[in-house]
């Protein structure tokens, strides 16, 4: 046992790491869970036996305002901020990797757990503004401060300085305050800004320690660095100073650095951190992801795409220590103890390339998402070394897809992750927590956790298995909307409906009031059929479809402009 | 230049098909996700996000896309890009960022309208000639590429103010690249460069230049000319002297010259009176060469 000065300035005991630590997990805990199958990706997601999962928001869904269209593509950090701490009522952050400057970065959906039907519930959904800073880029994935703030962090663009501030105008950390849905103004002049003084580079995210001071950032390029950003004050991350890590030898070899101070005052040297890096002698990760820190041993943590493989160290203040590799190599091989039937059975599953997000909870289980590989969801629990491994298996995830932007609860209670891009083909029908039929068919931000607290004991049910037509899933073998297009819609909206058989079907277009607003009997025919609704009487807003008929009901929404 | 008259007949044959109807009035959504929903509507389409398609081709029907003016394409694995692409004259943002290009159409220089290109992390061994067609594109960037060498066409980008081409094989420049008389960022950084041309001078707006990790063993003298110039690196390339007109480059505020084999700096230096930060590692300073440099420039931070 040692002490040991952590960067923020607190003293911690330490025990002796990995074969000391207690591994017990409680039994409501979300990381009590039996290994999921590995397999090859499903066009529908697995999850343990024991969680559940309710989907929240998917792309294409309309914004609260009518005027703002719907949720864009290529959903990334998907960060909860409770109110005042809440765990049951918050504001979900949704970065969109793809964004650039014309569209929208960053949704923001208000929602709060509904204790009486168990389920999460999504009041509002608005995209950020973020004219005021000349937009954002690339949001990939991001972090959460502690006082009830998000970040969205930029990767580069190639970008002018629009309004002559002598910052380039993309590649930055930028905090948001998700109840007022702004960009921060942290100088006070009305104006909101970027977090300059952490300079500009491939931003992956950000990791704020409990000092409230002290940060680090990774960026997603080669050369691929670790920083550290001191702030002046703690709870303003606006003023500080920068540090970049220099290991004392090879990657691999090394188990000590030091950080070297980054010139970051002037717009001119915050635009050029990485040059300054590079010209300082900073040791290249090559194409970093993320970073976080242990709840429990308060070692800073981060991974590498290139290496695939999964770093630790512990930070002294101006030098670093046990500078180590955790996890991975692309091919190492992890014993992973999956259920089947009631039955324990023991695959061994490798690692691969592309880990990506990684996310702690409480107890310092060590989530990590793959980009890449088979883009599992991994846990890694305190007691792994590499020498003895106890790596489990969290998700296998839809065909296509790359989960993202993992985040929890303040208890812990729900774990919040996204799918990025799964294949439009997907068409395996998944009952979740709320009763919904879902299809993992397009961009899908979810919430998971231990059954008994979300929704009903039966969901996560897959409807009937999908008839497999020429190695593809049919979607014509069950009662299903296809699409509701165009939506937005302006004078008509088509419902396309599978059907398993002929069928008598009504169609009911409710306002969200709960007036029906439209009507209409139809018979649908085995196969794929096409309801045409005139949408064109309908006044500005999002509407639900429901279709009823003797094999089951349906809904959809869309959005009349 | 007969394609670029046939392209813009072209264009307006489509504008003219579309006036006086209400097809554009009736769109439902200006975006498409997809090729085979971009072309349902093909006069709609103003925005074509294809990003992340797992797309190997690009379908030549994208050329029905008219009135398109954003076109997403990164993170697909395109392997060249179909002509048809540069009769969407109305586009002004093109991004093929992430595919694996060798190519590039021949006729991209009828995008006339382009204000930003980005090409970076593909396999590009050169640009077209045409490239200097686009006269209104301000952003460049075909980082991460093949290129050994720039064609002088990218002298006549008059309106390009961001400029990288860095992680490139590039050798040399070409003379006429001062032309880029709009260029604020310049990135030239991760290339075989041994020289700079003279005429970079003619870049009287540029606030960075970033020529970091090449060969160069001198400047030229003309670099003193770019009085608006903030940011100067020189990292790790060979110099051994730098030229007696570095101390005119009146607002440089941050010059970076670690892992070269300086011995001395010119006593010009001293005239930088905005400079801010100078990072100098790793080079053959003497203690008193240092120290001489650190009484030249009282109020910079200086790192050896």
């Amino acid at each position: 046992m040692r002490k040991v000065l952590l960067a923020s300035g607190t003293m911690m005991l330490t025990a002796t790491l990995a074969m000391g630590q207690n591994c017990a997990i409680p039994i409501n805990h979300i990381s009590n869970f039996p290994s999921v199958k590995p397999s090859a990706q499903p066009d529908s997601l697995r999850i343990p036996s024991t969680h559940t999962f309710q989907m929240l928001v998917q792309q294409g869904d309309p914004y609260s305002n009518p005027l703002n269209g719907s949720l864009g593509p290529l959903f990334d950090f998907t960060g909860y901020v409770g109110i005042n701490g809440s765990s049951t009522q918050g504001y979900l952050n949704i970065n969109h990797e793809g964004s650039s400057v014309p569209d929208a970065g960053v949704s923001v959906l208000d929602l709060h757990f509904d204790a009486t039907d168990n389920i999460w519930v999504v009041t509002q959904k608005t995209p950020i503004d973020f004219s005021p800073v000349q937009g954002t880029g690339r949001n990939c994935s991001g972090g959460l401060t502690n006082w009830g703030t998000s970040i969205t962090s930029e990767e580069t663009l190639p970008s002018g300085d629009a309004n002559g501030d002598g910052y380039q105008d993309i590649g930055w950390q930028v905090e948001i305050d998700p109840a007022t849905r702004s960009v921060i103004d942290h100088d006070n002049d009305g104006q909101p800004d970027k977090l300059w003084r952490m300079g500009r580079m491939s931003h992956e995210n950000i990791v704020l320690a409990s000092d409230n001071k002290t940060v680090y950032e990774t960026n997603d390029e080669n050369p691929g660095y670790v920083f550290k950003f001191v702030a002046d004050s703690a709870g303003d991350l606006s003023q500080g100073k920068l540090y970049v890590l220099r290991l004392d030898d090879q990657i691999g070899i090394a188990t000590t650095g030091s950080w070297r101070q980054v010139p970051n005052v002037t717009p001119t040297e915050c635009n050029n951190v990485r040059s300054a890096a590079t010209s300082l002698g900073a040791t290249n990760f090559n194409s970093l992801e993320d970073i976080e820190i242990s709840p429990l041993d308060g070692m800073v943590y981060f991974v590498s795409k290139q290496s695939s493989r999964v770093y630790r160290f512990r930070d002294f203040g101006t030098t670093v220590n046990d500078v180590e590799i955790f996890a991975g190599n692309p091919s190492q091989n992890y014993e992973i103890h999956y259920e089947s039937n009631g039955d324990t059975l023991t695959a061994y599953e490798q690692w691969r390339d592309g880990n990506d997000n990684l996310t702690f909870d409480d107890l310092g289980n060590l989530y990590v998402i793959q980009d890449g590989g088979r883009n599992h969801i991994w846990m890694i629990t305190p007691c792994h070394t590499q020498q003895n491994p106890d790596v489990r298996l969290f998700a296998v995830t839809p065909a296509g897809c790359e989960p993202t932007g993992m985040t929890f609860s303040p208890d812990y209670r729900y774990m919040f992750v996204s799918m990025q891009h799964p294949d439009a083909s997907n068409v395996t029908v998944m009952k979740d927590a709320a009763g919904e039929y879902v299809v993992f068919n397009r961009e899908s931000a979810i919430v998971i956790a231990h059954n008994g607290f979300l929704g009903d004991t039966d969901s996560t049910v897959v409807i009937p298995e999908p008839t497999r037509v020429g190695g593809t899933t049919s979607a014509a073998t069950r009662l299903s909307i296809v699409n509701v297009y165009p939506n937005p819609a302006t004078t008509a909206v088509n419902v396309a409906i599978s059907s398993p058989s002929a069928l008598a079907a009504q169609v009911k277009v409710y306002s969200t009031t709960g007036s029906v607003v439209l009507a209409k009997e139809t018979v649908l025919n085995k196969g794929t059929n096409e309801v045409n609704l005139d949408a064109g009487t309908l006044a500005a807003g999002m509407y639900h479809i429901i279709v009823t008929t003797g094999e089951g009901t349906l809904n959809a929404r869309f959005i009349k402009q | 230049m007969k394609k670029r008259i046939v392209c813009l007949f072209t264009a307006a044959v489509a504008l003219l098909s579309i006036q006086g109807t209400a097809v554009l009035a009736q769109c439902p959504n200006d975006a498409a996700f997809t090729i085979q929903d971009a072309v349902k509507d093909s006069l709609c389409v103003k925005r074509l996000i294809l990003k992340l398609r797992k797309m190997e081709q690009l379908p030549a029907t994208v050329g029905m896309l008219r009135n398109v003016e954003m076109i997403d394409l990164q993170k697909n694995k395109f392997v060249a890009l179909p002509d048809e692409l540069c009769t969407l004259t109305k586009a002004t943002y093109l991004n093929a960022s992430y595919n694996n290009l060798k190519r590039l159409p021949q006729s991209l220089g009828n995008l006339g309208n382009l204000h930003t290109l980005q090409l970076d992390k593909n396999h590009l061994v050169e640009l077209p000639p045409s490239i200097e067609q686009l006269g209104l594109l301000k952003i460049l960037d075909v980082s991460y590429n093949d290129l050994a060498s720039l064609n002088e066409g990218i002298g006549e980008l008059k309106k390009v103010s961001v400029f990288n081409a860095s992680h490139n094989h590039l050798l040399f420049l070409p003379d006429n690249m001062g032309g880029m008389s709009a260029m604020e960022f310049l990135d030239l950084s991760h290339n075989q460069l041994t020289a700079l041309p003279a005429g970079i001078a003619g870049m009287q707006q540029i606030k960075e230049l970033n020529v970091q990790n090449n060969k160069l063993s001198s400047l030229p003298p003309t670099i003193g000319e770019l009085k608006t110039l903030k940011f100067l690196g020189l990292g790790n390339n060979a110099l051994v002297a730098l030229p007696k007109s570095i101390g005119t480059l009146s607002s440089l505020e941050m010059l970076i010259l670690s892992d070269n084999q300086l011995k001395t700096l010119p006593p010009s230096i001293k005239k930088l009176k905005n400079l801010k930060t100078l990072i100098a590692i790793n080079n053959q300073f003497s203690e008193k060469t240092k120290a001489r440099i650190r009484r030249w420039l009282p109020q910079t931070n200086i790192t050896f």
